[in-house]
């Protein structure tokens, strides 16, 4: 029974990793471009759903869908205007231009909302589902449904609209993409606006499990990154399974070598991934 | 929460600045101490305590004319640097207020671990440093003979507590412990352990978490499919009342639940709301306790008096071990009639005298060895004292949520 | 006199530094089959990039219809009408074959309806393509990739396509089929401009051609014509 419990703790917790990971896939993979913003993205998302909630009363739920847009138009334009100057130059350089920004933003939030952890706790409180033995807490069974519902729109909007199928097409052949008549420079930065919606909005689900703080941002840009190690780059799929899995692997990690040693268990396990099969578990060739 | 606007943070900035630069020609007339403190990251709840502690200090000591110094009195001026609850810039800090604002005094950062490691830095400029907030022997273990701290050790907490849960609640066998990897937690979850084996009970489980966890799932999950009979946490504010939230999510209960160091402050109950019912700790001092002091506040009514009027609730620990330091330090330097830092540093190792606190006197290693710990309990959403018998308030409730 | 659909003028152009073209004069009527042969390195890629607009032009005029293209995008391009094979067929390959035939008809903006009924008309000249239509592109054989880069090409309603590199890597037999049925879309109305390795291949296919030699053309006429031309037997037939 345990057994189970551990295996439904990771599950839960996997399903919210994938939406953390699934943007910043996207943005690799596409553009070729490590967004160290990411984590500040989520939190920054998780600080509107708080002050909606404390002080406006808007339900963390709604607050998904006030972020998305604002996020999306956020990076679209960050992109166009800074960081496609970048595009050509190498994965490192664009990588020093994120991290910059991201230093900027991170100590904003700093000088804004200070470092203290502020917890979003909703009232009245969602309780407990319990299936036979096993138990769930409710809050973290529909952030987890809304973080895979998020992640399933992605992956439609990437392999059904046309948009989508122009993204992916500049992900496998720029040059072909360009001569079907597609804007590159405007894909670019529609995928970065993908990418900031999508962690933008999972914000407000992060918020309603964990505290936020600035602080927190460079711990879910360490399990994006793993993630996508993981998984495989630039493919929604490789995102949901890379998720799941460290999901899992930090939960039975916990259980067989202490708490303290979860995190570390799945470093361990991004090497051995670098080393064994470095295109990730879907590798490139799953796409969208 | 207020959001300082920025032109408000550059104001203050400037007029700091201003003031530290203004000071060196009233250098003659203040003593200046420095206090590094986590003002901002995820150890600020207590940070906010122990400036609030030490500012009630320095006004009512400032109010009286200053601490007499031989024939004339000087006033105080304390020195905050926010080291963002980062343990290693703690030390700079610390190194930074001893060379740079070259203070008279230090008190030392919050907590064992942060205190330890900047004690080092005091020794070395031969600094007297009054620890606050620092239990655990081993922030004393170095031979340092410039580093003075006012909380006793740690098993003074567990040992008393151990009693009455094992006389009281005689069917707790079963005993699980989750401690933050940190100085003082996991060195009173140790000493926890060892107080529960030696009164026959069985220590299922015992793990750490690493500092920065948010998610405990996984331990908790296995805590409970071992149906402890008293479920020992420790760890700072902000790690307890997510433990016990995330308990909560589980569904785990428990007879007995004790958390080390959060119930005592009030942002554990307005955290937890009905889930802190019946949570237990040990502190090393409560408001109910009473002394007559020879120090400026008198007694620990009138400390307990001037602190509502200042904030309008009642002190906590924190507050009061904070503002005890000023009073040890105040008591000190007038014993030794001078600001020469080893006049002042043999003062403090010959003290025994009694305060607001209650009796302050220090062992070899400078840590205090004369106060007396209470145990208490949430009940109703109040801090009811349940040890010592001399001012105990109610008694042990079994079964928590 | 039929109209050019396409005209070339004195068209320069290359990579940075490298100059490549050197103002060329090429023209592609309306209803034409014309082709384009050269030895490697003679500049035909080049010239097909810098039609559809792939490469800027330094120099020279193009003319398409009434549009002038001289230094277009392939976005311009594509929406005057004119679409572009490229060289390595260069199909999207891990998407399914009707996604990058979706991808042809991206800039389209007749509405679903049309561009279905187009679809299905690739499937009628294609039908191996409609077999494999949700398999990737990258496991088709290379006859069957070049038809789907032909038809991703023909989803944009182009009136003229360039097609570079028809029979490259290719077996005989689909060759010929590839050719009947351009044939076949030239009778329904599609221009056609083809860079072709092989001679005789281009001749058989195109009434016109034109020969390119280190960035300029050197030799152009009817196909007959150029078909007995000794010169042309000597470098590029061998011995027929």
């Amino acid at each position: 029974m345990l057994f189970l419990q551990i295996l439904a703790n990771g599950l839960v917790l996997g399903g919210l990793y994938a939406c953390i990971a699934a943007g910043f896939s996207l943005v690799w993979g596409v553009l070729n471009v490590i967004n160290i913003l990411h984590g500040s993205f989520i939190v920054l998302g998780g600080y509107l759903a708080f002050f909606g909630y404390t002080q406006y009363g808007i339900h963390p739920f709604v607050s998904i869908a006030i972020a998305a847009p604002l996020f999306f138009a956020l990076g679209y334009v960050l992109q166009r205007t800074l960081i496609n100057r970048m595009i050509a130059a190498p994965v490192l350089l664009t990588l020093t231009l994120t991290f910059g920004l991201d230093l900027m933003l991170a100590n904003g939030m700093l000088a804004a909302f200070t470092a203290d952890f502020r917890k979003l706790i909703l009232d009245p409180p969602l309780g407990i589902l319990r299936l036979g033995a096993l138990v769930l807490p409710i809050d973290r069974i529909i952030a987890m449904l809304l973080a895979l519902g998020l992640t399933g729109l992605l992956y439609l909007t990437l392999s059904r609209s046309r948009m989508g199928r122009a993204i992916v097409a500049v992900r496998m052949d720029r040059e072909a993409a360009a001569l079907m008549g597609v804007n590159v420079k405007h894909v670019y930065a529609l995928t970065f606006g993908l990418g900031a919606l999508m962690a933008g909005a999972s914000g407000p689900l992060l918020a309603m499990i964990f505290p936020i703080s600035p602080l927190t941002g460079p711990v879910y840009l360490g399990k994006a990154f793993v993630i996508c190690v993981l998984g495989g780059l630039g493919s929604v799929p490789g995102a949901m399974i890379g998720g799941i899995t460290l999901g899992i692997v930090e939960s039975f990690g916990s259980l067989w070598f202490g708490p303290e040693h979860a995190t570390t268990l799945s470093f361990v396990l991004l090497i051995a991934i670098l080393l064994m099969r470095p295109e990730g578990l879907l590798g490139r060739k799953g796409y969208a | 929460m207020k959001r300082l606007s920025f032109i408000a943070r550059v104001s203050t900035a400037v007029l700091s600045a201003c003031l530290v630069w203004s000071s060196p020609l009233m250098a003659q007339e203040l003593i200046r101490i420095g206090a590094p403190l986590p003002i901002t990251g995820p150890l600020s709840p207590e940070a906010k305590k122990l400036q609030n502690g030490i500012n009630l200090w320095v006004e009512a000591v400032n109010k009286v004319g200053g601490i007499k110094v031989g024939a004339k009195r000087m006033k105080v001026e304390v020195v905050y640097v926010d080291y963002q609850s980062n343990t290693p810039r703690a030390v700079q800090a610390t190194e930074r207020l001893i060379t740079q604002d070259k203070v008279d005094f230090m008190f030392s950062p919050f907590g064992s671990g942060a205190a330890k490691a900047a004690s080092s830095v005091s020794e070395k400029y031969q600094m007297p440093t009054i620890a606050a907030t620092a239990s655990s022997e081993q922030v004393y273990d170095q031979g340092y003979k410039y580093l003075f701290g006012v909380y006793t050790p740690n098993q003074t907490l567990t040992e008393p507590l151990a009693d009455l849960v094992a006389k009281q609640a005689s069917g707790v066998q079963r005993v699980a412990i989750l401690a933050r990897n940190d100085l003082f937690p996991l060195a009173i979850a140790q000493e926890m352990e060892k107080s529960a084996k030696k009164r026959g009970m069985n220590v299922t489980y015992f793990e750490k978490y690493a500092i920065g966890t948010l998610d405990h799932a996984s331990a908790l999950s296995q805590i409970k499919s071992q149906s402890p009979h008293w479920i020992f946490a420790t760890g700072y504010i902000n790690d307890l009342i997510l433990i016990k939230k995330q308990m909560a999510d589980q569904g785990i209960e428990a007879p007995v639940v004790t958390m080390i160091a959060g119930p005592a402050y009030k942002e554990f109950v307005s955290g937890l709301g009905k889930g802190a019912e019946n949570v237990t700790s040990a502190a090393w001092w409560h408001p109910a306790v009473r002394y007559q002091g020879k120090d400026v506040f008198g007694s620990t009514e009138n400390f307990n008096k001037l602190f509502r009027e200042k904030y309008g609730l009642d002190p906590d620990y924190g507050e009061a071990s904070s503002a005890a330091s000023g009073v040890v330090l105040q008591l000190a330097i007038e014993a030794a009639g001078t600001l020469d830092r080893q006049k002042v540093r043999d003062a403090l190792a010959a003290m025994n005298t009694v305060t607001f606190f209650g009796p302050i006197k220090f062992g070899p290693t400078g840590q205090v060895i004369s106060l007396d710990p209470p145990v208490f309990q949430v009940q109703k959403g109040k801090q009811v004292v349940i040890l010592p018998t001399a001012i105990k308030q109610g008694n042990l409730q079994l079964g928590v949520k | 006199m039929t109209q050019a659909l396409l005209r070339v003028q004195g068209l320069t152009g290359g990579y940075g530094d490298v100059q490549v073209l050197w103002g060329l004069d090429l023209e592609v009527a309306r209803g034409e089959i014309v082709c384009l042969v050269g030895s490697n390195g003679a500049g035909k890629t080049t010239l097909m990039r810098t039609l559809s607009g792939l490469i800027p032009a330094r120099a020279g005029h193009i003319q398409f219809g009434d549009v002038d293209l001289s230094y277009a995008n392939p976005e311009r391009a594509l929406r005057a009408g004119l679409a572009h094979v490229p060289e390595g067929r260069r199909l999207f390959s891990a998407m399914s074959v009707r996604d990058n035939l979706l991808m042809g008809a991206y800039l389209r903006e007749d509405g679903v309806g049309a561009i279905n009924a187009d679809l299905e008309r690739m499937y009628v000249h294609f039908p191996i393509l409609k077999q494999r239509h949700h398999q990737a592109a990258g496991t088709l054989s290379g006859g069957e990739q070049q038809m789907c880069a032909i038809a991703r090409g023909l989803m944009g309603a182009p009136r003229l396509l360039l097609i570079d590199e028809l029979s490259l890597g290719l077996a005989p037999a689909i060759i010929e089929q590839l050719c009947d049925t351009l044939r076949g879309l030239h009778r329904e109305g599609l221009s056609l401009l083809v860079v072709e390795q092989d001679v005789a291949t281009a001749l058989e296919l195109a009434s016109r051609a034109y020969v390119m030699d280190t960035g300029r053309i050197t030799r152009h006429g009817q196909s007959d014509t150029l078909r007995h031309d000794p010169a042309i037997r000597e470098a590029y037939l061998g011995a027929l």
